[in-house]
């Protein structure tokens, strides 16, 4: 049984970028589009429910998404930047996630990989996974669960 | 009004410090985890108000706030715990802690405005939910 919809997992992922993303006017996330995984942020949620959740994007989007964040130009935004970024804001979707499933549940802290081709997530199925377009860039939200007492 | 931002995101802390500065905060200060938090107010420079995160490493803010709580010089800083922790059960831990408000992220400047507002501190007609005069003032809180 699927504990996510697409609607939720769409609808929290625009809330968070409108908030984080859009406070000067930046296009709002569009649902459709393809894959990018130039970098994924991934975030374990464990305890009554256990799983991951990424948020991947092509390497433009994350520029942008950081260079809004820290309101500096994309052209001072470092990979250390983008890593700090780009971690927060799957800790932002993953806590929203985690808001939605059985609980009690505890969120781990944020981890980034650059440049990697996707993560291969062993022992975990696919819960739910959103595509959209931001600025004509791809950002994906999936959300993986644990399969480990099967 | 003196301000602590205590969070491991730069990104976060960038975004809290524009949206302080735009509300008026006099000073604000800036801390990666519980434990640098605990270091800056060693120094003696106690905040207004400390703006905390949940989820940090080295020393998360419920660990932070239990800290302070037990210091008499610090006990009246107003704590506004900043998270993603919503579960009902985390609010309710957080403010048996010691915490006077709590921000679920993502969050509007308005929210945010209101919280401070809440605590008794003002903010300006121009930063979303104020009408008073610039940010000032300290309710000297004790939880």
């Amino acid at each position: 049984m699927t504990l996510l919809s697409t609607e939720e997992v769409a609808q929290l992922t625009q809330e968070i970028w409108s908030a984080l993303l859009a406070p000067n006017g930046t296009p709002q996330l569009e649902v459709g589009g393809a894959a990018g995984h130039e970098f994924q942020a991934l975030t374990n949620i464990s305890g009554e429910w256990n799983g991951t959740v990424c948020v991947s994007c092509s390497r433009t989007a994350a520029m942008r998404a950081t260079s809004v964040m820290f309101d500096i130009p994309e052209s001072e935004v470092t990979t250390t930047d983008v890593v700090d970024a780009v971690g927060e804001l799957v800790n932002v979707v993953g806590g929203n996630i985690k808001a939605l499933l059985p609980g009690p549940t505890v969120l781990s802290l944020p981890n980034v990989l650059e440049g990697e081709p996707p993560v291969h997530m062993d022992n975990l199925e696919l819960e739910q996974e959103v595509r959209f377009s931001w600025m004509a860039e791809p950002v994906v939200v999936s959300v993986w669960a644990s399969n480990a007492d099967d | 009004m003196k301000v602590l931002v205590v969070d491991d995101s730069r990104a976060m802390r960038s975004l809290l410090r524009r949206i302080l500065t735009r509300a008026g905060a006099d000073e604000i200060q800036e801390a990666g985890d519980g434990r640098e938090a605990v270091e800056l107010l060693e120094t003696g420079n106690v905040p207004d108000v400390a703006l905390v995160d949940w989820n940090m490493p080295v020393m998360n803010g419920l660990e932070l706030i239990t800290t302070m709580r037990r210091r008499a010089e610090w006990r009246r800083v107003a704590i506004i715990m900043v998270t993603t922790e919503s579960e009902q059960s985390q609010v309710v831990r957080a403010l048996a802690a010691g915490a006077h408000e709590y921000l679920i992220k993502p969050f509007d400047e308005y929210s945010l405005i209101e919280k401070l507002e809440m605590l008794g501190f003002q903010a300006p007609a121009s930063a979303g939910a104020g009408s008073g005069p610039a940010l000032s003032g300290q309710k000297g809180i004790e939880p």
